[in-house]
């Protein structure tokens, strides 16, 4: 007997579903966090303590009034001063790491509990090399969206073939940008109908251009095991795309390279693992990662986050637009819109200023003559490189 | 020349003929006196649409005598058929049956006329031994005579043995039940369909059952030992007025309990997703079958892991019996019959996993004639050539399919997966030759490829390749022999272009090789012995890492090859202590033989299993004993019968796993490897204890059951907090060793009716897992019992078939589970300059429960005998309802915020027009 199947007709097409999802997830007993990477570098190096917060949650618990030591195997303790709530630091003058040597955390809560890690040696990183860039342009999820451009960072190595074979990157971005909206005039509100309006003096005036440093908040790890050679080629570090104005007129990135034991990378890679997942029922089962603080009093508190030790390298490479590929466009300045308020209408101006949302900064003028025709307000973060995290100081390094 | 008469009305239905006619009147326009009857039913055939149905040597000479035109087709029976001792009947189908001249009970066959004709003549030709050359002397009679009544045999009891056959497809019914009312005795075929009783001489009524096939009954005069084959035809519902009974009493009949099987006409009837019609995954359609996630590859069996099921394809095992991962099943519906799913009542004959054994059956070719069938569905084409090489005696049947499913990932929104190409084909080919009255010889061979290209820049492949050779002999009339060599590999690789100075291709490879010997022996009508003999060599290559780019540095690696020899000795006997009591105890017996060349990791006694904690190294010469585990595996099953409707049943299984897959994501990766137990990874073992109560009620109508199991599992296997088992060579510092439980509660009520047919199950099962460390690296949720992966305690489904009519019937599905355990996020902290995630212990949350209602609508062509082609359209809507039931929940955090995702895939109602023709 014969038997064909012929499928004519597939009328509907599938469709896939993604939808915010939000758990619900009642108590849960929060745990301390150390968050600790000692290096060798002229900088400080800090360690930040705090507890896990809820998941709707935003504000970071810190635990001030700690006490702090990293101990040297055989040599001196330092104790680390708090320079901010939570943040504890180390004073470079004072003690820093040295390569070869060997390191611990101990803590002592104000609670009286206290913690520490193994020893763990500091060895040193291998100079960072090439970092180039190129432009590339990337495909988003949503079926028919346009592709997104921007310019891919990529780092290379250059060990001698020696050093560690477990790595970790950060980096810092800095760039200038045109101020959209410079303020030339202020006003106060003596009473709600009555404006006074006086001209910002030049030694107060901005300026026409703000610098904003961004810090990487991925953490980037990559490892040469199992590979012939101990240096990591065009490892993907950072992507900057053309929404913002970050490769409109320069751009600087400074890499710093840790060396890592492989305890330390193992402990980052599941991290890693763990908060990046993709909904495949392929992904590994994500689990409660616990790292090297130990309690020493209850054995059984476990602690999130790790004390890092981990030599270090720096690199800051500079970018001008110039220097770009062509095809790249990014925007001048942080969009930026304007409000006009008409020549006397005080009350709406005090409304609008007050709130808050806008900031009076300049005269509306009429195209000919220049006779003031109404006020122009806007945006707090485009009228202050502070409120846009930026500052007008020009940095050292620039 | 009569004797054939006999078959032809036995092969016919529950009517009760009458030699008179039906209701209807048929007005014959034209005189046809005097042409031959032969012509007559060609005429009718032809021009009146009535079906003729009789033995073509009866009305040779006859011709018709009509005295005029028109004339009533009755009237010009009567008087053709006058002077002869046939008679004739019709039906309201205008079916016409001549008679031999008795009132009988007959089946109506829908076959051609002149096509039943020569098929019966084969049929009878090849069920008559020369023992029994004798036997079919009364062909008028309904009764099968075996011997000579003049000379009856002095033995207290003598033997009916036979073979049991599909009659359209010839092919030997396996676990086939024989029953015989008067002693309330019945036996199951072997895989020969051969059967066998003791039984003193008498008269008997001999009912035969199968999967699928016509119920049939049979009166047998037994007289001396002798032979009686049988034939079951399908199930073909196209006279009204017939009851359909199949298997009637075998839930409660059998000894064995947690057995399932489905056919593969009966999963075709399921509603479908892209037409495909998936053999394995209509199993989660029966009690205690679930999976942890839609399009996942792998069930779980009663709360067992994906790779503790037992996956054997003509008694072969597939390592891998899915395509792309869990979209559909490795294996095409056109040439798989059916499966078996043995939850708990294994049988001596297999080990090897602790959960089930899911055997699936392989058609066998057409002994008959050579045909070509194939198929398109939106997603695969496929092609099936069968036929005899040597007719009745060598027949061989190639199926093979492949797939075009990348039109379904361009519309995913995932950028990586809409460009991501995907590629599946699978080729099955059996050849089963005669070599002897009994003897068979039996080749069958299965590859299947898959090849998936992620973002156009990953690649991953995997392929599974076996082969059996299987020689079936019978000794004698007591024992039967099948002596088989299997070959099984599984491979996969995994290719990343990604980036030249990363560029690999990294390899997996398992070779499995297996002896076996099994005999079946039949000592006395009450005992039904089994035993055999088995040794299975595993090689695996777990793992290897090259460079595919003069730009990688990819170092290459090799890890070093695993090698064990895995023997088994078993016996088993069926015994039918009383017509009421039966048992079915056997017992297993296996060793277990790691060996070098091997260089195993030494870890510190007093510390947790992790590398820091490796002390040194030992190292195994070729061929050198490193570890040896092995024990006995009970496997005992009862059955009591109360009354003919009601039965209890209770069962205890060991069995031992010496290989297991490791994945540590939820349901099995692309990745997954098996793994040999060796001497830090032990072996599975799991008991499993089950009762249950049977009862059939209205009349067979309905079958009720309710199981109930507790099952334990010693050194089951699970993943430490991220695990990488990926080219690993201290694997076992990745895993924990623990201890599995799981416990349950089935019921099913199944409905045989003439127009509804269908099933509605409700399953509780747990499962949990609890590790055993006394260190805290070594512990998963601090040693408490946690809930696996597979965890879904309710599960209800909903079957029916429902034929409204002869050319349209509805079938539905309807299942609910609960949602599956997963480990989310309770918490946030700051570290490394930005948000993470700080997960609950494992396992504490579900997924939101699962719903889905699919409706198919099939709807058949006419049914004239002579058209060309047989057509039928089928709609399916999958997920009527359109719920979005969760496929996975999973957090992306990337330093600045964490956001939760919930994705389902098929969260809208999915529509398949399917059309089917027959030639």
């Amino acid at each position: 007997m014969k038997r064909v199947l012929i499928t004519l007709i597939c009328l509907a097409c599938l469709n896939s579903c993604v939808e915010t999802y939000e758990p619900e997830v009642g108590d849960y007993e929060s745990s301390l966090v150390v968050d600790g990477l000692f290096s060798d570098s002229d900088s400080p190096s800090r360690v930040i303590l705090s507890t896990s917060f809820a998941y709707d949650e935003d504000e970071v618990p810190y635990i001030s009034d700690a006490t702090v030591v990293i101990e040297e195997q055989n040599g001196p303790n330092h104790q680390l001063s708090e320079v901010e709530p939570g943040t504890y630091e180390t004073n470079p003058e004072e003690f820093k790491g040295v390569i070869g040597n060997s390191y611990r955390l101990r803590i002592r809560l104000p609670d009286g509990e206290e913690y520490e890690t193994e020893w763990a040696m500091m060895t040193a990183a291998a100079p960072i090399g090439d970092i180039t860039y190129e432009l590339e342009t990337r495909e988003v999820d949503e079926i028919g969206a346009p592709l997104v451009r921007g310019i891919q960072f990529y780092l290379n190595t250059a060990s001698d073939g020696d050093a560690n074979p477990f790595y970790r990157w950060e980096w810092e971005e800095t760039y200038i940008y045109n101020h959209p909206k410079p303020q030339y005039v202020t006003v106060t509100f003596p009473a709600r109908k009555r404006a006074v309006f006086e001209d910002v003096p030049l030694d107060e005036f901005e300026g026409f251009n703000c610098w904003k440093s961004n810090k990487s908040t991925s953490i980037l790890i990559e490892s040469t095991e199992g590979l012939t050679e101990n240096n990591v080629k065009d490892f993907p570090l950072h992507f900057v795309d053309d929404s913002s104005p970050r490769l409109y007129i320069r751009y600087s990135l400074l890499v710093k390279q840790y060396a890592l034991d492989k305890e330390y990378h193992e402990f980052l890679r599941k991290v890693v693992e763990v908060n990046q997942t993709t909904g495949s029922l392929f992904d590994p089962i994500p689990n409660e990662i616990f790292g090297n603080v130990q309690s020493t009093s209850d054995n059984n508190r476990p602690v999130l986050g790790y004390f890092g030790v981990a030599g270090v390298s720096e690199k800051r490479i500079f970018v001008t637009r110039e220097d770009l590929p062509i095809g790249f466009n990014a925007p001048p300045s942080p969009v930026c819109l304007e409000d006009t308020i008409g020549l006397g209408e005080f009350e709406l101006l005090h409304d609008f200023t007050e709130s808050g949302n806008k900031v009076f900064y300049n005269y509306l003028r009429a195209e000919i003559g220049g006779a003031i025709i109404g006020y122009l307000v806007s945006e707090p973060k485009c009228i202050f490189c502070e409120d846009n995290d930026a500052s007008n100081e020009r940095p050292d390094f620039w | 020349m009569r004797k054939y008469c006999y078959l032809i009305c036995f092969l016919i239905g529950i009517y009760t003929l009458n030699g008179q006619s039906t209701q209807q009147d048929i007005l014959i326009q034209e005189n046809y006196n005097t042409i031959a009857f032969e012509s007559f039913a060609k005429i009718l055939e032809e021009q009146y649409d009535i079906q003729s149905f009789y033995f073509g040597g009866w009305v040779k000479n006859i011709t018709i005598q009509q005295s005029q035109a028109p004339a009533r087709l009755e009237e010009i029976l009567d008087a053709t058929l006058a002077s002869t001792s046939y008679r004739y009947f019709i039906n309201k189908n205008r079916q016409l049956l001549l008679t031999a001249g008795l009132n009988i009970n007959g089946n109506l066959t829908y076959q051609e006329a002149s096509e039943a004709t020569t098929a019966n003549q084969a049929q009878v030709s090849q069920s008559i031994s020369p023992s029994t050359q004798s036997a079919l002397t009364d062909f008028e009679s309904e009764w099968f005579v075996i011997g000579d009544p003049s000379a009856p045999e002095q033995e207290p009891k003598v033997r009916l043995s036979g073979y049991v056959r599909n009659e359209e497809t010839q092919e030997p019914l396996e676990a086939a039940i024989v029953y015989i009312e008067e002693l309330r005795n019945g036996v199951t075929t072997d895989s020969a369909g051969y059967y066998e009783f003791f039984i003193p001489q008498g008269r008997y009524q001999v009912i035969v059952q199968s999967v699928g096939l016509k119920e049939k009954s049979q009166k047998l005069q037994l007289y001396s030992s002798g032979q009686m084959d049988l034939q079951l035809g399908a199930l073909v519902l196209n006279i009204e007025e017939i009851t359909v009974r199949a298997d009637k009493k075998k839930a409660i009949e059998s000894v064995n309990m947690g057995v399932e099987a489905l056919t593969t006409e009966t999963i075709k009837e399921l509603p479908t997703l892209f037409g495909e019609v998936d053999v394995v995954r209509s199993a989660l359609m029966l009690p205690g079958v679930q999976t942890a996630g839609e399009f996942s590859a792998g069930i779980n069996v009663r709360g067992g892991g994906a790779d503790q099921n037992l996956v054997l394809l003509n008694g072969a095992p597939v390592f891998n019996a899915s395509h792309l991962f869990g979209f559909s099943s490795a294996f095409s519906s056109d040439v798989v019959d059916g499966f078996e799913l043995y939850k708990s009542s294994i049988p001596a004959k297999f080990g090897g996993r602790v959960s089930s054994v899911l055997e699936v059956g392989m058609k066998e070719g057409n002994q008959e004639k050579w045909s070509l069938s194939g198929g398109i569905s939106p997603v695969t084409g496929r092609l099936t050539l069968e036929g005899p090489i040597i007719k009745d005696h060598t027949s061989v049947i190639i199926s093979g399919r492949s797939t075009y499913a990348d039109w379904i990932l361009d519309q995913i929104e995932d950028a990586s997966i809409r460009n991501s190409r995907a590629n599946y084909a699978d080729l099955t080919a059996r050849v089963r030759t005669r070599l002897a009255q009994n003897d068979y010889l039996d080749i069958s061979g299965y590859i299947s490829n898959d090849d998936f290209k992620l973002n156009g820049d990953t690649t991953f492949a995997y392929q599974n390749r076996n082969l059996a050779v299987h020689y079936q002999k019978a000794f004698n009339d007591q024992l039967f022999g099948t002596f088989s060599g299997v070959y099984s590999q599984y491979q996969f690789n995994v290719e990343s272009q990604e980036q030249p100075a990363s560029a690999f291709d990294l390899s997996y490879l398992i070779n499995y090789w297996e002896g076996k010997g099994h005999f079946s022996y039949a000592p006395a009508d009450n005992h039904q012995v089994n035993f055999g003999i088995s040794a299975i060599n595993y090689q695996l290559d777990p793992g290897q890492i090259a460079p595919t780019d003069p730009e990688s540095l990819v170092e290459p690696e090799t890890l070093a090859r695993e090698n064990a020899i895995e023997a088994s000795i078993y016996v088993s006997d069926d015994w039918t202590v009383s017509p009421s009591f039966s048992i079915s105890a056997g017992l297993r017996f296996t060793q277990y033989y790691y060996l070098g060349p091997r260089e195993v990791n030494e870890y510190r006694p007093d510390a947790a299993r992790t590398e820091n904690n490796i002390i040194g190294t030992t190292n195994y010469s070729s061929g050198e004993l490193i570890q040896r585990y092995g024990g006995p595996e009970y496997r005992l099953s009862m059955r009591y019968i109360l009354d003919p409707n009601n039965s209890f049943k209770a069962a205890f299984n060991r069995n031992r796993q010496y290989l297991s897959m490791l994945f540590n994501s939820a349901t099995i990766s692309p990745t997954a490897t098996w793994k040999l137990a060796d001497n830090h990874i032990l072996p599975q073992t799991g008991d499993q204890f089950s009762i249950g109560y049977f009862r059939n009620m209205r009349n067979d109508e309905y079958e009720f059951s309710i199981e109930a199991y507790f099952k334990s599992i010693q050194d089951m296997l699970d993943y430490k907090a991220g695990a990488d088992l990926l080219l690993n060579e201290n694997l076992e510092a990745q895993l924990v060793n623990g201890q599995g439980q799981a416990y349950g509660l089935e019921v099913l009520l199944k409905k045989k009716g003439r127009r509804l047919n269908g099933w509605l199950s409700y399953t509780y099962s747990r499962s949990r897992f609890r590790s055993e460390s006394t260190f805290l690296e070594d512990q998963i949720n601090q040693n408490d019992w946690f809930n696996t992966n597979f965890d879904q305690p309710h599960d209800v489904s909903l079957v029916s078939f429902y034929k409204a009519s002869k050319r349209f019937s509805i079938s539905t599905n309807l299942t609910y589970s609960t949602g599956r355990p997963i480990t989310i996020p309770v918490a946030k902290y700051n570290f490394g300059n930005g948000e993470r995630l700080q997960y609950s212990r494992r396992n504490e949350f579900r997924v939101p429960d699962y719903f889905r209602w699919d409706l198919s609508i099939n709807l058949d062509g006419n049914h004239k005998k002579s058209k060309f082609a047989h057509s039928s359209w089928s709609l399916s809507l999958y997920n009527v309802t359109g719920r979005q039931n969760v496929y996975s929940i999973y957090f992306v955090s990337n330093g600045e915020e964490a956001q939760g995702y919930q994705l389902s895939i098929f969260g809208r109602p999915f529509l398949t027009l399917t059309f089917n023709f027959k030639i």
